[in-house]
């Protein structure tokens, strides 16, 4: 179910075309439905939401400078369109206010740079995930689940020293490919396993 | 601030790294910044993250990047280069008939608009989604969910009904993918598959369709005062209106009404057909179809209403009798909107505050007393 791309880039968005849309769809579509979904917990309204949003980029096809403006661009498209959503459905004031609370707002720091943004580490970090070779997903998750190397070797009846090998591959493969904040966080919750 | 040191203390703390010096910079850092440390305490939630992969890991962007396109640019689909018409004509001869049911469902499902599956998660969520599934030779099943049908019918069975109690509404898709939303005291039967010319399903009582397109195969809705033909639109049908006639109203694209004295009329959008009997001809008028229609959408849309008229819809749905203890309940006249799924209690507050009446809910009754301006 993942689509394979190499990374994003701007040039490629800027021409518009098929590779354009398939580049989206495969860096964004399911982290933002993610993100929709922690507040809406419905998968369908969800993907319509971010649907749209991919809709609206492009009917309008605004010109990026950085792809920081890019995510600004999506994060609040789907922020403001679940939002929407959310009220429809709850008509009291007060509630609206304390829901949009909850829903994290994607900013840029003055000088552009992207600041923290837990949203964006999932994105990175699922997509990662997404890209590791079968055993080693499955033995990483086991673990990011809380699941302790003697419990997982259990499981899927293997013996621990592979275990703990599958998973000192993923965590590599995935340091490869992770900016180094992204990648702290994610040894801290590996190591917190252990 | 420079974020990758955040970023190593936070992940020093959790893996006790800590030195005293450090520690003491976090604590300032996460004092100062209130908004951190919610994120802090966010990250310690191991548990989230690998439901949040799971949750993520359902959605497929393939899927939906072809659906986008389809939705967009259609004009894209007919297009076929010469290397993927020799693969699917060869798909076709190997495959054969599986091919041809793949195809079917190829079909485009109607996407709900936004309004309708809002509502239809507010109906679900408060427990007002449900109905009975008959099948023939076999005892009656409650449904609680479109979903639960498959598992109930099997390979012999070619129709089944779905029927509504009073307090229940029920929200379905059939097998071309049209989406039904049946209102309460209603019946609908289909089809396990449909074949032939036509997509034929019968109402009695009153549903909403979002049908699927297929101009080669309409879709009838048969009742017993007439029938409602259309191609690949939305539509609302009621069978049970007060005085005993039957009224369709189109919302999108195009329809045919035929009474049963066989005479059919054509609808546009917008436009209201009443059939008074069997025998009558279908008259059509051009309607604001909002207050026909806000049932689908999970309100009651009142348009300079008796109070009488009100209360008689809203005791039907709450399932409550009503006695006035006043004269003149003709003369009120009412104009709004009512969220259909809040508790009753809520919605006479808001009667009571908007009519200046004393309303009071005793027991199964709704009692509606002298004038008053004093506050309860």
């Amino acid at each position: 179910m993942s689509m394979k791309v190499n990374g994003l880039s701007l040039d490629t968005l800027h021409q518009w075309n098929d590779s354009s849309l398939t580049m989206l769809y495969a860096c964004f579509f399911k982290a933002l439905v993610n993100y929709s979904f922690q507040m809406t917990s419905d998968e369908e309204i969800s993907k319509d939401i971010v649907q749209e949003v991919f809709w609206n980029l492009w009917k309008n096809k605004p010109s990026f400078k950085t792809i920081a403006q890019l995510k600004v661009y999506l994060y609040t498209g789907v922020r403001n369109g679940t939002l929407n959503q959310i009220r429809a459905i709850r008509a009291e004031r007060t509630h609206v206010v304390r829901i949009s609370d909850r829903m994290q707002e994607y900013q840029l720091a003055e000088d552009g740079s992207e600041e923290f943004f837990p949203e964006e580490v999932y994105r990175q970090l699922f997509l990662s995930i997404d890209e590791l070779p079968a055993r080693q997903r499955e033995i990483f998750l086991m673990s990011m689940e809380g699941k302790k190397n003697g419990e997982i070797a259990k499981i899927l009846d293997i013996a621990i020293d592979t275990v703990k090998t599958h998973k000192r591959r993923a965590i590599m493969a995935l340091r490869d490919k992770l900016s180094l904040e992204v990648f702290s966080l994610l040894f801290v919750l590996v190591v917190f396993n252990e | 601030m420079d974020h990758s040191d955040v970023n190593t203390l936070i992940r020093k703390s959790l893996t006790g790294e800590l030195s005293d010096e450090e520690k003491v910079d976090l604590e300032r850092l996460l004092k100062g910044d209130p908004a951190l440390k919610e994120k802090y305490k966010a990250f310690c939630q191991l548990r989230h993250f690998s439901d949040r992969y799971r949750q993520y890991k359902k959605v497929n962007a393939r899927r939906a990047l072809k659906e986008f396109k389809k939705e967009h640019f259609p004009h894209l689909y007919p297009v076929w280069s010469v290397w993927t018409a020799a693969v699917s004509i060869l798909v076709l001869i190997v495959s054969g008939f599986w091919f041809f049911r793949d195809h079917r469902m190829e079909i485009r499902n109607p996407q709900l608009p936004r309004e309708a599956l809002v509502a239809m998660n507010q109906a679900k969520h408060a427990g007002l989604n449900a109905a009975t599934f008959l099948v023939k030779n076999r005892p009656p099943v409650s449904v609680t969910s479109d979903s639960l049908i498959a598992g109930i019918v099997s390979r012999y069975d070619s129709a089944g009904t779905i029927v509504t109690r009073h307090d229940k509404e029920f929200w379905m898709s059939l097998p071309d993918g049209t989406r039904v939303h049946l209102n309460y005291n209603s019946r609908l039967t289909y089809p396990m598959e449909f074949k032939g010319d036509s997509r034929q399903v019968e109402l009695e009582g009153e549903a909403y369709f979002f049908v699927a397109k297929d101009k080669r195969h309409p879709f009838i809705v048969k009742t017993n005062m007439g029938d409602v033909k259309e191609y690949g639109t939305d539509f609302n049908v009621n069978t049970r209106e007060e005085n005993g006639s039957m009224s369709i109203v189109l919302v999108n694209g195009s329809i045919s009404v035929t009474s049963k004295n066989g005479t059919p009329r054509i609808l546009k959008p917008g436009e209201m057909a009443v059939i008074k009997t069997a025998e009558s001809t279908p008259v059509i008028t051009k309607v604001d179809v909002m207050p026909y229609v806000a049932w689908n959408t999970g309100r009651f849309v009142f348009d300079d209403c008796s109070l009488s008229r009100l209360m008689s819809v809203l005791s039907r749905w709450y399932d409550k009798k009503v006695v006035f203890n006043i004269g003149n309940a003709e003369k009120l006249s009412f104009t709004g909107i009512l969220n259909r799924y809040e508790s009753l209690d809520v919605t006479i507050r808001a009667l009571r505050t908007i009519t200046g009446l004393e309303i009071n809910v005793d027991g199964g009754n709704i009692i509606i007393g002298q004038e008053s301006r004093r506050k309860k």
